[in-house]
Protein backbone atom coordinates (compact mmCIF):
# COMPACT_ATOMS: atom_id res chain seq x y z
CA UNK A 1 0.00 0.00 0.00
CA UNK A 2 1.98 3.28 -0.96
CA UNK A 3 -0.50 5.69 -1.52
CA UNK A 4 -0.11 9.32 -1.66
CA UNK A 5 2.37 11.09 0.99
CA UNK A 6 0.53 13.73 2.85
CA UNK A 7 2.80 16.56 2.79
CA UNK A 8 3.37 18.10 6.64
CA UNK A 9 2.38 21.22 7.27
CA UNK A 10 2.37 23.69 10.40
CA UNK A 11 -1.20 24.61 11.15
CA UNK A 12 -0.96 28.89 11.47
CA UNK A 13 -3.93 30.20 12.73
CA UNK A 14 -5.16 32.66 10.12
CA UNK A 15 -5.54 36.63 11.73
CA UNK A 16 -8.73 38.26 9.85
CA UNK A 17 -8.14 42.09 10.16
CA UNK A 18 -10.90 44.85 9.66
CA UNK A 19 -9.07 47.93 8.20
CA UNK A 20 -12.39 49.90 8.59
CA UNK A 21 -13.47 49.01 11.53
CA UNK A 22 -10.01 49.76 13.14
CA UNK A 23 -9.04 53.12 11.59
CA UNK A 24 -6.08 53.78 12.28
CA UNK A 25 -3.75 51.28 14.46
CA UNK A 26 -0.59 53.95 14.77
CA UNK A 27 -2.40 55.72 17.26
CA UNK A 28 -3.93 52.97 19.53
CA UNK A 29 -1.26 50.00 19.18
CA UNK A 30 -2.92 48.34 21.63
CA UNK A 31 -3.08 44.55 20.22
CA UNK A 32 0.39 44.98 18.89
CA UNK A 33 1.26 46.23 22.38
CA UNK A 34 -0.21 43.44 24.16
CA UNK A 35 0.85 40.30 21.91
CA UNK A 36 2.76 38.38 23.95
CA UNK A 37 4.88 36.63 21.34
CA UNK A 38 4.78 39.76 18.48
CA UNK A 39 2.90 37.85 15.73
CA UNK A 40 0.61 41.35 15.32
CA UNK A 41 3.03 44.14 13.78
CA UNK A 42 1.71 46.93 12.05
CA UNK A 43 3.43 48.69 8.78
CA UNK A 44 2.67 51.42 6.12
CA UNK A 45 -0.15 50.71 3.87
CA UNK A 46 2.07 52.75 1.19
CA UNK A 47 5.60 53.59 0.82
CA UNK A 48 5.88 57.16 1.20
CA UNK A 49 8.39 59.48 -0.31
CA UNK A 50 11.22 59.90 1.85
CA UNK A 51 11.92 61.99 4.06
CA UNK A 52 7.71 62.68 4.30
CA UNK A 53 5.78 60.13 7.01
CA UNK A 54 3.79 57.18 6.37
CA UNK A 55 0.40 58.55 6.26
CA UNK A 56 -2.13 55.14 6.52
CA UNK A 57 -1.27 52.03 8.57
CA UNK A 58 -2.11 48.59 8.80
CA UNK A 59 -1.99 45.91 10.86
CA UNK A 60 -0.24 42.30 9.80
CA UNK A 61 0.38 38.95 11.17
CA UNK A 62 3.91 37.71 11.14
CA UNK A 63 5.37 34.37 12.04
CA UNK A 64 1.84 33.56 12.82
CA UNK A 65 3.55 29.96 14.10
CA UNK A 66 3.87 31.51 16.90
CA UNK A 67 0.67 32.54 17.71
CA UNK A 68 -1.53 30.55 20.48
CA UNK A 69 -4.81 30.87 19.72
CA UNK A 70 -7.35 29.83 21.18
CA UNK A 71 -5.46 29.99 24.69
CA UNK A 72 -4.67 33.24 23.99
CA UNK A 73 -7.24 35.73 23.34
CA UNK A 74 -5.51 39.05 24.36
CA UNK A 75 -5.71 40.72 21.27
CA UNK A 76 -9.46 40.34 20.30
CA UNK A 77 -10.40 41.23 23.95
CA UNK A 78 -8.06 44.17 23.73
CA UNK A 79 -9.36 45.77 20.50
CA UNK A 80 -12.22 48.30 21.41
CA UNK A 81 -13.57 48.53 17.87
CA UNK A 82 -13.49 44.57 17.35
CA UNK A 83 -11.55 44.49 14.58
CA UNK A 84 -10.21 41.18 15.06
CA UNK A 85 -10.75 37.58 15.05
CA UNK A 86 -8.68 34.39 14.78
CA UNK A 87 -9.64 31.08 12.59
CA UNK A 88 -7.80 28.43 12.96
CA UNK A 89 -7.67 26.45 9.42
CA UNK A 90 -8.81 22.44 9.74
CA UNK B 1 36.51 31.41 11.81
CA UNK B 2 33.43 31.81 10.05
CA UNK B 3 33.82 31.43 6.06
CA UNK B 4 33.77 35.13 6.22
CA UNK B 5 36.84 35.81 8.33
CA UNK B 6 37.97 32.97 5.85
CA UNK B 7 37.61 34.67 2.97
CA UNK B 8 37.75 38.92 4.13
CA UNK B 9 39.17 38.39 7.28
CA UNK B 10 43.05 38.99 6.59
CA UNK B 11 43.90 36.43 9.55
CA UNK B 12 41.72 38.07 12.46
CA UNK B 13 37.67 38.37 12.39
CA UNK B 14 36.13 40.05 9.36
CA UNK B 15 34.52 42.63 11.04
CA UNK B 16 37.64 43.83 12.97
CA UNK B 17 39.77 43.61 9.41
CA UNK B 18 40.62 47.68 9.34
CA UNK B 19 40.47 47.04 5.43
CA UNK B 20 36.63 46.47 5.32
CA UNK B 21 36.40 49.77 7.03
CA UNK B 22 38.45 51.34 3.85
CA UNK B 23 37.00 52.66 1.02
CA UNK B 24 38.73 50.51 -0.97
CA UNK B 25 35.91 47.52 0.05
CA UNK B 26 33.19 49.83 1.24
CA UNK B 27 32.85 50.97 -2.43
CA UNK B 28 34.59 48.15 -4.14
CA UNK B 29 33.64 45.63 -6.76
CA UNK B 30 31.77 43.66 -4.41
CA UNK B 31 29.24 46.47 -3.56
CA UNK B 32 28.26 46.33 -7.24
CA UNK B 33 25.88 43.14 -7.60
CA UNK B 34 22.67 44.33 -8.35
CA UNK B 35 19.48 43.50 -6.53
CA UNK B 36 17.18 42.58 -9.70
CA UNK B 37 19.46 39.86 -10.59
CA UNK B 38 19.26 37.66 -7.20
CA UNK B 39 16.55 36.20 -5.90
CA UNK B 40 16.20 38.19 -2.42
CA UNK B 41 16.15 41.28 -4.97
CA UNK B 42 13.32 39.61 -6.94
CA UNK B 43 11.01 38.37 -3.88
CA UNK B 44 11.37 42.18 -2.43
CA UNK B 45 10.73 43.46 -5.66
CA UNK B 46 13.48 46.08 -5.25
CA UNK B 47 15.99 47.33 -7.59
CA UNK B 48 19.45 48.58 -6.95
CA UNK B 49 22.55 48.01 -5.66
CA UNK B 50 21.84 46.55 -2.11
CA UNK B 51 23.68 49.58 -0.22
CA UNK B 52 21.71 51.77 -2.95
CA UNK B 53 18.43 50.57 -1.34
CA UNK B 54 20.12 50.05 2.46
CA UNK B 55 22.15 53.12 2.64
CA UNK B 56 19.52 55.92 0.81
CA UNK B 57 16.47 57.17 0.69
CA UNK B 58 15.26 53.97 -0.55
CA UNK B 59 16.26 52.46 3.08
CA UNK B 60 13.28 54.15 4.41
CA UNK B 61 11.05 52.91 1.41
CA UNK B 62 11.86 49.37 2.19
CA UNK B 63 12.20 49.12 5.92
CA UNK B 64 11.07 46.15 7.58
CA UNK B 65 7.05 46.25 7.47
CA UNK B 66 7.48 48.77 4.62
CA UNK B 67 6.51 47.74 0.70
CA UNK B 68 4.07 44.77 0.77
CA UNK B 69 6.39 42.23 -1.10
CA UNK B 70 8.64 42.01 2.28
CA UNK B 71 5.42 40.75 4.01
CA UNK B 72 6.25 37.09 2.37
CA UNK B 73 9.95 37.39 2.63
CA UNK B 74 10.79 36.94 6.52
CA UNK B 75 7.66 37.40 7.99
CA UNK B 76 5.00 34.55 7.29
CA UNK B 77 7.14 31.61 5.58
CA UNK B 78 4.94 29.00 4.59
CA UNK B 79 7.13 25.48 5.40
CA UNK B 80 8.09 25.53 1.81
CA UNK B 81 9.24 28.66 1.08
CA UNK B 82 11.06 28.52 4.58
CA UNK B 83 12.81 25.16 3.11
CA UNK B 84 13.89 27.27 -0.10
CA UNK B 85 15.08 29.83 1.88
CA UNK B 86 17.10 27.99 4.31
CA UNK B 87 18.88 25.89 0.93
CA UNK B 88 19.26 28.98 -1.35
CA UNK B 89 20.26 31.93 1.03
CA UNK B 90 23.57 31.38 2.37
CA UNK B 91 25.30 32.54 -1.07
CA UNK B 92 22.34 34.96 -1.77
CA UNK B 93 22.85 36.55 1.79
CA UNK B 94 26.73 37.58 1.27
CA UNK B 95 25.28 39.69 -1.46
CA UNK B 96 23.03 41.06 0.37
CA UNK B 97 22.11 41.69 4.37
CA UNK B 98 22.81 39.12 7.19
CA UNK B 99 24.28 39.33 10.58
CA UNK B 100 26.45 38.24 13.06
CA UNK B 101 26.63 38.07 17.23
CA UNK B 102 29.42 40.22 18.71
CA UNK B 103 30.14 40.07 22.21
CA UNK B 104 31.00 43.54 24.17
CA UNK B 105 34.64 43.98 23.92
CA UNK B 106 34.12 43.15 19.47
CA UNK B 107 31.51 45.59 19.31
CA UNK B 108 33.72 48.75 21.30
CA UNK B 109 36.58 47.66 18.73
CA UNK B 110 33.99 47.75 15.92
CA UNK B 111 33.34 51.23 17.06
CA UNK B 112 36.50 52.48 17.58
CA UNK B 113 37.56 51.13 13.96
CA UNK B 114 34.54 53.07 12.26
CA UNK B 115 35.21 56.31 10.67
CA UNK B 116 33.42 59.42 11.98
CA UNK B 117 30.48 59.42 13.48
CA UNK B 118 27.63 56.83 14.04
CA UNK B 119 23.94 57.36 13.04
CA UNK B 120 21.50 55.97 15.96
CA UNK B 121 17.86 55.25 14.99
CA UNK B 122 15.34 53.63 16.63
CA UNK B 123 15.02 49.96 16.12
CA UNK B 124 12.75 49.09 13.10
CA UNK B 125 11.98 45.60 14.83
CA UNK B 126 10.80 46.89 18.54
CA UNK B 127 9.17 49.34 16.64
CA UNK B 128 7.16 47.49 13.90
CA UNK B 129 6.27 44.01 16.51
CA UNK B 130 6.08 46.36 19.47
CA UNK B 131 4.96 49.51 19.27
CA UNK B 132 8.54 50.38 20.91
CA UNK B 133 10.39 53.28 20.20
CA UNK B 134 13.96 52.43 20.85
CA UNK B 135 17.00 54.17 20.15
CA UNK B 136 19.35 51.40 19.38
CA UNK B 137 20.21 50.75 15.61
CA UNK B 138 23.50 52.41 15.10
CA UNK B 139 24.67 53.15 11.77
CA UNK B 140 28.19 53.05 10.71
CA UNK B 141 30.09 55.27 8.36
CA UNK B 142 28.69 54.10 4.59
CA UNK B 143 25.22 54.59 6.10
CA UNK B 144 25.62 57.27 8.72
CA UNK B 145 25.00 60.54 6.21
CA UNK B 146 23.27 59.08 3.89
CA UNK B 147 20.10 58.43 6.19
CA UNK B 148 20.70 61.53 8.18
CA UNK B 149 20.23 63.39 5.17
CA UNK B 150 17.36 60.89 4.23
CA UNK B 151 15.55 60.55 7.71
CA UNK B 152 11.41 61.54 7.83
CA UNK B 153 11.26 64.15 10.11
CA UNK B 154 8.57 62.37 12.84
CA UNK B 155 11.63 59.58 13.52
CA UNK B 156 13.78 60.45 16.43
CA UNK B 157 17.46 60.31 15.26
CA UNK B 158 20.98 61.07 16.25
CA UNK B 159 24.71 61.38 15.80
CA UNK B 160 26.61 60.33 18.45
CA UNK B 161 30.74 60.27 18.84
CA UNK B 162 32.59 57.22 19.23
CA UNK B 163 32.81 57.79 23.12
CA UNK B 164 28.95 58.39 23.33
CA UNK B 165 28.41 55.25 20.95
CA UNK B 166 30.34 53.18 23.46
CA UNK B 167 28.95 54.14 26.33
CA UNK B 168 25.40 53.10 24.99
CA UNK B 169 26.65 49.57 23.86
CA UNK B 170 27.74 49.34 27.57
CA UNK B 171 24.74 50.36 29.00
CA UNK B 172 22.39 47.79 26.33
CA UNK B 173 24.76 45.22 27.34
CA UNK B 174 23.86 46.16 31.01
CA UNK B 175 20.61 45.90 30.20
CA UNK B 176 20.25 42.55 28.99
CA UNK B 177 20.31 43.26 24.61
CA UNK B 178 22.97 41.42 23.02
CA UNK B 179 25.21 42.77 20.16
CA UNK B 180 25.50 42.08 16.67
CA UNK B 181 27.10 43.52 13.38
CA UNK B 182 25.46 43.64 9.84
CA UNK B 183 26.94 42.90 6.82
CA UNK B 184 25.56 45.04 3.46
CA UNK B 185 26.85 43.28 1.33
CA UNK B 186 29.96 40.88 2.89
CA UNK B 187 32.18 41.94 4.23
CA UNK B 188 31.11 45.98 4.37
CA UNK B 189 30.00 46.34 8.44
CA UNK B 190 27.47 48.90 7.69
CA UNK B 191 24.82 48.55 11.48
CA UNK B 192 25.59 47.64 14.65
CA UNK B 193 22.64 46.34 16.58
CA UNK B 194 21.45 45.71 19.91
CA UNK B 195 18.99 42.76 19.62
CA UNK B 196 16.40 40.92 21.96
CA UNK B 197 14.21 37.94 21.58
CA UNK B 198 11.30 38.00 20.72
CA UNK B 199 11.51 41.56 18.38
CA UNK B 200 14.20 40.68 16.49
CA UNK B 201 13.57 39.91 12.87
CA UNK B 202 16.91 38.26 12.14
CA UNK B 203 16.61 35.97 15.01
CA UNK B 204 12.66 35.65 14.45
CA UNK B 205 13.29 34.43 10.76
CA UNK B 206 16.29 32.18 12.31
CA UNK B 207 14.57 30.47 15.41
CA UNK B 208 11.14 29.91 13.89
CA UNK B 209 12.19 28.93 9.58
CA UNK B 210 15.78 27.71 10.66
CA UNK B 211 17.23 30.49 8.43
CA UNK B 212 21.13 30.40 9.65
CA UNK B 213 22.42 33.27 7.51
CA UNK B 214 20.44 35.75 8.90
CA UNK B 215 22.16 35.96 12.52
CA UNK B 216 25.04 33.86 12.73
CA UNK B 217 26.39 32.85 16.00
CA UNK B 218 29.42 34.31 17.54
CA UNK B 219 33.22 33.92 17.09
CA UNK B 220 32.93 33.03 20.85
CA UNK B 221 31.54 30.16 22.42
CA UNK B 222 30.50 30.63 26.79
CA UNK B 223 32.78 28.25 28.96
CA UNK B 224 31.83 27.49 33.05
CA UNK B 225 34.75 26.74 35.62
CA UNK B 226 32.86 24.16 37.67
CA UNK B 227 35.05 25.31 40.00
CA UNK B 228 33.87 28.39 40.33
CA UNK B 229 30.15 27.93 39.55
CA UNK B 230 28.29 27.99 43.07
CA UNK B 231 24.99 28.36 41.00
CA UNK B 232 23.97 30.77 43.16
CA UNK B 233 21.79 28.75 45.44
CA UNK B 234 19.74 27.78 42.99
CA UNK B 235 18.75 30.92 40.91
CA UNK B 236 21.50 31.39 38.37
CA UNK B 237 21.38 34.97 37.65
CA UNK B 238 23.46 34.29 34.09
CA UNK B 239 20.68 31.72 33.17
CA UNK B 240 18.52 34.59 33.16
CA UNK B 241 20.71 36.82 30.71
CA UNK B 242 20.73 33.93 28.27
CA UNK B 243 18.08 34.70 24.81
CA UNK B 244 18.94 31.46 23.10
CA UNK B 245 18.73 28.72 25.97
CA UNK B 246 21.69 27.84 26.36
CA UNK B 247 22.64 27.56 29.88
CA UNK B 248 21.58 24.88 32.17
CA UNK B 249 21.03 24.80 35.72
CA UNK B 250 21.25 21.22 37.70
CA UNK B 251 20.10 20.97 40.61
CA UNK B 252 22.01 17.94 41.34
CA UNK B 253 25.19 19.44 40.70
CA UNK B 254 23.93 22.77 41.99
CA UNK B 255 25.87 23.98 38.91
CA UNK B 256 25.28 25.79 35.74
CA UNK B 257 26.29 24.09 32.74
CA UNK B 258 26.53 25.59 28.34
CA UNK B 259 25.58 23.53 25.84
CA UNK B 260 27.69 24.77 23.66
CA UNK B 261 25.97 23.49 20.36
CA UNK B 262 23.44 25.80 21.57
CA UNK B 263 25.81 28.91 22.70
CA UNK B 264 25.63 32.29 20.63
CA UNK B 265 28.93 33.70 22.28
CA UNK B 266 26.98 37.08 23.34
CA UNK B 267 28.47 37.28 26.33
CA UNK B 268 25.76 38.38 28.23
CA UNK B 269 26.02 35.74 30.69
CA UNK B 270 29.27 36.08 31.86
CA UNK B 271 29.12 39.85 32.88
CA UNK B 272 26.30 38.71 35.62
CA UNK B 273 28.28 36.31 37.53
CA UNK B 274 29.33 37.02 40.74
CA UNK B 275 32.26 34.35 41.12
CA UNK B 276 33.61 35.48 37.68
CA UNK B 277 32.64 31.41 36.88
CA UNK B 278 31.99 31.92 33.37
CA UNK B 279 34.54 33.09 30.36
CA UNK B 280 34.18 33.40 26.31
CA UNK B 281 36.83 31.36 24.37
CA UNK B 282 37.46 31.16 20.94
CA UNK B 283 34.74 28.87 19.00
CA UNK B 284 38.04 26.70 17.08
CA UNK B 285 39.75 25.63 20.52
CA UNK B 286 36.77 23.26 20.48
CA UNK B 287 36.64 20.79 17.29
CA UNK B 288 32.98 20.33 17.53
CA UNK B 289 32.13 23.15 17.48
CA UNK B 290 34.28 24.68 14.02
CA UNK B 291 30.87 24.27 11.64
CA UNK B 292 28.28 24.78 13.93
CA UNK B 293 27.56 28.64 12.74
Amino acid sequence: MCGEIKKMVTIRPIINYDKEKCGDPSVCLKCIKICPYNVLAYRPMETPEPPNPPKDWTVVSTCRVMCTYPTCKLCIEVCPNSALNITIPS
Amino acid sequence: MCRHCIKYGDGTKWYLNPKNYSDEVIYGESTKVKMEDTMVGQLLGVKGTIQEIMTTAQRFKYDIGFGENIDGVFQDLDDDNARTMREGLPDLMDKAVGGQIVPLEDAEKIIDLNEGDIFVLPCICRKYYGGIKKMSCMFLRPAAKPLQENVSWDTPNKMVSKEEAKKMVREFDKEGCFHGIFWCPAPVPVMLCNCEYPYCIALRARFHYNIVDTYRKGENVSLVDPNKCNGCGGTPRCQVRCKFGALKYSPSSGKVVVNQMQCFGCGLCRTVCPNDAITLIPREEIPQLINVW
